[in-house]
């Protein structure tokens, strides 16, 4: 078989299955329409005729069924039931369903779906009893109108035959009329309408045409070059005299400008595109509730870039059966409420800036926000002091949390419990937010905001010792640089962790030098020693994630710019602090920043660190509190171990270490005490510049059941008293895990590992 | 309807084809040979006033004037104005020597039943016949 006529087979298929999906759902609603009878059979026909050709004998079997019953329907033999739209949807299931089989492996698959073929044959036969007297009475109804309609069916089918025919005289109108007067009245109806759509749909067809999205993915990668190159050339003709020069790289920049505003056209979709298959979903999932649900669009045709599409369709089929399942009432409930038996579920797009705006709107129950409360205290996501101390609306936004399902009884239709948390990070890997609006009693509307496109988009150019970085505009709530005296007054350190006032918030910091290990002299020093404020200053750009702010302080702000993301290599990859790289206008790389990603790294997701209007953590921070001793190792590497451990601090004159079986050991309280050293076994080689006595040996002298072992650091910080999350990493031997102790990432020592050594 | 006399029309334009199709066709009912597209929907269209439509039209696609393609599409928008059922639609077999997809996967958009490659393959040619009924 051709396997390349094959999958366009399948695509175009696929493509007349979705049509065939609406068509049927509207012919529910309009179970007179002939033009949709028409439309649907010759889908199926062409569906059919193919299969044939390609010798595909089930698909070909099913589809000539289906055909045929659609025949029967459209000469209006049998009339149009509700059983005969279920059935002939589920004809469109399995027909996808086999094409999915056909296209994983290139041939058919055994079994033949035998019920359902029967199903279709019986639905065919079924009514073969009834159609006379159906007939009759129709014609009955009809003829009246059959007769002054006559004039304009004559001149129907002179128009026709004018058009179609040359010189064939026909007296036959009469004689069809008086043949088959019901149909022939529904053909009056209908032939004006079956032409207008014939000819926009040809003109359609002719003024579009196919192509392959590897190769709109091509171009729009070579625009991006070409921007890239374009910023080069511009940023080279702002110091070039040249007036010519000048001239030539400004008409560069317009039609680089158009190309790419062009080509991010040519990968435009529709949203409509996803939407067209809510009301199938919606109708299915209704029946299964036993609810009766209608979905009315808006701005169907708003455009939205063909990979955000793709990312958008499962969170919106996820909230829109939770709507039906968990929002819109049963119609009974609806009607003792004062509400219509039908609900509805309002679904809206529109462009605002360079987002779009999508509200699922649905006019059932509400959350019910007592029942989020309990439902939380119950699961234990927060205590019901920090509960009572939230809004209805952070209430509701609840949902949104991992694990959280209210449904009393689990359907299988929502209610897994992966839920909103899954949709709202679906979301959020796309650049999109949602928020949640919801009146108990009137009905829920959530609001996803989402990117134009992802390929180009603008960002801010921050740098970090001299590195540049890129965050993307989306997440940037606002800039802001604190002076001198401020950084005592407005910062605040609590339990370790460092917070600024901002506006009556505490915003909870986080320094990029220390999350990237990338250190410069400005935020180095308002770290390591807070109590030196002196003519120091920082920058800090506040972050927006989920419903949290985070400042993250970095040494310097340049401009903001369209940057062409690209994906990292493959090596980067797994280090999951960068969503990308872009390159700048002269030629060098900038990383951009997941700040999602860098919040998790710091630990500053944790909701006890979260903003409270009062300012006041200490209620929140409940956690048993470790003592810990921090040292340092290396220039970069902060530890910890737990003082409970600890038996000891020791300094040695360097001079003292001997040899022991292969390993530094050193003469201490009549015995031997077996020395670790960190920034050997950690391959850390630099010491800290500041190191205070280069001939001192600082040993941490540990407490273990085998004896006594020193910790050789570079420098013992602190003991502090700390409640601490770890993060634990693989692959990374000899530490436990990590946590931030007082504002530092610190690596918590795994002796055992040493000790096997 | 199976034996008898069918309604056949053969829209070809090479003879060697064209003879070929008539007489393995001439078996099955009554063949009428045009070898343009213009000539092919008169033929066809005054068969449907006359009540007689086709029971089966042969049309070639690389025709002078109209191509098979368009000779299709006109056909099926008259029988769709007439209200035409499957069974009293005309079935049409392709018979061309392009082999492309969008030749093969178009004509089968436009409403043909059957799509046989040139050189006819004369078993093809029954098959689809027998699965239609008219052998």
């Amino acid at each position: 078989m051709d396997q390349e006529l094959l999958q366009e087979f399948i695509i175009e298929a696929v493509e007349n299955l979705d049509s065939l999906d609406q068509e049927l759902l509207e012919l529910e609603n309009n179970p007179q329409s002939q033009e949709l009878v028409n439309s649907i059979f010759r889908r199926i026909h062409t569906i059919k005729g193919t299969c044939g050709f390609l010798e595909l004998t089930k698909l070909e079997a099913l589809t000539h069924t289906g055909e045929t019953l659609l025949d029967s329907l459209r000469s209006g033999r049998i009339p149009m039931t509700e059983a005969i739209i279920t059935a002939l949807l589920e004809m469109l299931d399995t027909v996808r369903d086999m094409l999915e089989f056909i296209e994983a492996n290139a041939c058919e698959r055994e079994e033949q779906n035998e019920s359902l073929l029967a199903d279709l044959k019986r639905l065919n036969e079924e009514v073969e009893e009834t159609p006379v007297e159906k007939e009759q009475e129709s014609a009955e109804t009809i003829e009246e109108e059959v007769m002054s309609e006559e004039d304009e069916l004559a001149a129907l089918f002179k128009e026709a035959q004018e058009e179609y025919l040359k010189g064939a005289e026909g007296d036959t109108n009469e004689k069809v009329v008086e043949n088959e007067p019901v149909k022939e009245v529904k053909k009056v109806e209908k032939n004006d309408s079956v032409k207008e759509t014939k000819e926009s749909g040809n003109k359609l067809a002719e003024s579009s045409l196919r192509v392959d999205v590897e190769l709109v993915d091509r171009l729009m990668n070579l625009v991006g070059e070409l921007v890239l190159t374009r910023n080069q050339i511009l940023q080279f003709a702002s110091t070039s005299t040249d007036s010519a020069f000048s001239n030539t790289t400004q008409q560069l920049n317009l039609i680089t400008s158009e190309l790419q505003e062009g080509v991010m056209r040519t990968r435009m979709q529709p949203i409509g595109n996803v939407w067209n298959k809510f009301p199938r979903i919606v109708r299915d999932v209704s029946k299964a509730c036993n609810k009766e649900v209608q979905v009315i669009m808006e701005g169907e045709d708003t455009e939205l870039d063909k990979t955000i599409i793709a990312a958008i369709k499962d969170p919106l089929t996820h909230i829109i059966r939770n709507s039906i399942d968990h929002g819109i009432e049963a119609p009974d409930v609806r009607e003792a409420r004062g509400k219509d038996r039908q609900g509805t579920i309002l679904l809206s797009a529109h462009h605002e800036g360079g987002s779009v705006i999508i509200e699922i709107n649905d006019d059932g129950g509400g959350i019910n926000t007592a029942r989020v409360r309990d439902k939380a205290i119950e699961k234990g996501l927060y205590s019901e002091d920090v509960i009572e101390g939230m809004s209805d609306r952070e209430i509701q936004n609840l949902i949104f949390h991992a694990g959280f399902s209210t449904a009393e009884k689990l359907s299988n239709i929502s209610g897994r419990g992966v839920g909103m948390d899954v949709v709202r990070s679906n979301l959020e890997s796309i650049g999109g937010n949602i928020e949640l609006q919801s009146t108990e009693g009137i009905g829920t509307t959530l609001k996803i905001k989402i990117p134009l496109t992802l390929a180009i988009i603008p960002a801010l150019i921050v740098t970090q010792a001299d590195q540049r970085f890129a965050i993307p505009q989306v997440d940037l709530v606002e800039l802001f640089r604190l002076e001198g005296n401020e950084l005592v007054t407005r910062m605040e350190d609590i339990h370790g962790s460092v917070f600024i006032r901002l506006r009556g918030d505490l915003l909870p910091v986080v320094y990029l030098g220390h999350e990237l290990n990338l250190y410069s002299k400005v935020s180095e020093d308002v770290s390591e020693d807070v109590a030196d404020f002196e003519n120091k200053n920082i920058t800090v750009v506040v972050i927006k994630i989920e419903n949290k702010q985070y400042g993250l302080v970095i040494d310097e702000v340049h401009e903001t710019q369209e940057i062409v993301v690209k994906p990292l290599g493959r090596r980067l990859k797994d280090i999951n602090l960068f969503g990308g790289a872009t390159i700048m206008g002269d030629g060098q790389i900038a990383l951009i920043l997941d700040t999602m990603a860098i919040a998790r790294q710091a630990n500053i997701l944790e909701d006890k660190k979260s903003i409270s209007d009062d300012g006041n953590l200490d209620d929140e921070i409940e956690g048993e509190k470790t003592s810990l001793v921090v040292a340092d190792v290396g220039e970069k590497r902060r530890i910890a171990v737990e003082l409970d451990q600890v038996n000891r601090l020791e300094e040695f004159p360097i001079e003292s270490v001997e040899y022991g079986s292969g390993s530094k050991v050193i003469k201490y309280r009549g015995g031997l005490l077996k020395l670790i050293d960190l920034s050997e076994e950690l391959r850390l080689d630099s010491k800290p510049e500041d190191a205070e006595n280069p001939d001192e040996l600082k040993v941490i002298v540990l407490n273990e059941s085998s004896g006594l072992y020193g910790l050789v650091v570079d420098r013992v910080v602190d003991i502090v008293d700390e409640s601490v999350t770890l993060q634990s990493w693989e692959n990374c031997s000899g530490v436990r895990g990590s946590a931030v102790v007082q504002g530092k990432v610190t690596d918590f020592i795994d002796l055992n590992h040493f000790l096997q050594m | 309807m199976s034996n008898s006399e069918a309604n056949i029309l053969i829209v070809e334009d090479d003879a060697v084809t064209s003879k070929v199709l008539s007489s393995a066709l001439g078996l099955v009912g009554d063949c009428k040979v045009t070898d343009n597209g213009e000539e092919a929907l008169e033929i066809a269209f005054s068969a449907i006033e006359k009540n007689k439509p086709f029971d089966l039209i042969c049309l070639d696609i690389n025709l002078p004037g109209l191509s098979g393609r368009d000779v299709l599409k006109t056909l099926r928008a008259f029988e769709s104005k007439k209200g035409f059922s499957l069974k009293e639609s005309s079935l049409v077999i392709m018979i061309t020597a392009n082999t492309d997809k969008e030749s093969i996967l178009g004509s089968f958009g436009e409403g043909c039943e059957a799509y046989i490659e040139k050189p006819i393959d004369i078993e093809k040619l029954r098959d689809v016949l027998r699965k239609n009924d008219l052998l």
